[in-house]
């Protein structure tokens, strides 16, 4: 949980410093105030969402509502309980065991999924170039291009000269 | 006017919830910045939610186990 939760902030452009995961037993009073405040204090460093990271609010929200519906969708879903059921089999419970196969079977997915609802929240919009996609999602041209060629081949969006658009229903 | 960071906490019942109780009986200080969230145990949480609470506008999310 705590791994995927990372991995999705660090592919939205989040701080990943932002989420943290500790414990505290109900007898530790102490531990937990250290935690808190120690937690409070790195967040107050860091500063408001966005400041940081260099992303103003609308691309912070953009990002976070494709995240939304990614962490909604059936395919992450499934995928993060087929993980989570390999991770009991293999009895693998280390940081780096975790990391390897959240890596290897969810981050592709994770990735490919947010670029697309980025990209159709950009095109709902209307007709956009490929520059603001690359500089609205972050994303590389390798990884948007195929990304734009498989919508368009559902015929959701189209090209028109240097600008994708949706689609005209007919 | 410093910065006052919002900040989404999720404890677990049994831990730090309980723990947090036990502070506030000992009259321990912490920053008044947190949200707490109750959730009957830390393994209910979900990618889903942390999302979700950022999506809202916290600044940052503790998990409390």
């Amino acid at each position: 949980m705590a791994e995927v939760s990372r991995r999705i902030l660090e592919l939205v452009g989040l701080k990943v410093e932002r989420f943290r995961i500790d414990w505290a037993s109900a007898a530790e009073a102490p531990l937990f105030v250290k935690i808190v405040t120690d937690f409070t204090e790195t967040i107050k460093k860091l500063g408001p969402l966005g400041e940081p990271e260099g992303l103003d609010m609308e691309t912070i929200k953009l990002r976070l509502a494709a995240a939304r519906q990614l962490t909604a969708k059936s395919r992450f879903r499934a995928a993060y309980g087929n993980l989570a059921r390999e991770l009991k089999k293999a009895g693998d419970y280390s940081p780096e065991g975790i990391s390897r196969r959240v890596e290897e079977k969810l981050v592709p997915l994770i990735k490919k999924e947010l670029l697309e609802a980025e990209v159709k929240a950009l095109l709902g919009k209307g007709p956009v170039s490929i520059e603001t996609l690359l500089q609205k999602t972050g994303a590389t041209q390798e990884d948007i291009v195929p990304i734009l060629e498989a919508l368009s081949k559902r015929g959701q969006v189209e090209k028109q000269g240097e600008v994708w658009q949706p689609k005209a229903k007919e | 006017m410093s910065f006052e960071p919002k900040i989404l906490s999720f404890f677990c019942h049994w831990c730090c919830y309980a723990a947090a109780d036990s502070a506030g009986v000992a009259r321990y200080q912490y920053p008044p910045n947190n949200r707490v969230i109750r959730v009957m145990c830390t393994g209910r949480i979900d990618p889903r939610f942390v999302v979700e609470a950022f999506y809202v506008g916290a600044d940052g999310v503790l998990v409390g186990g």
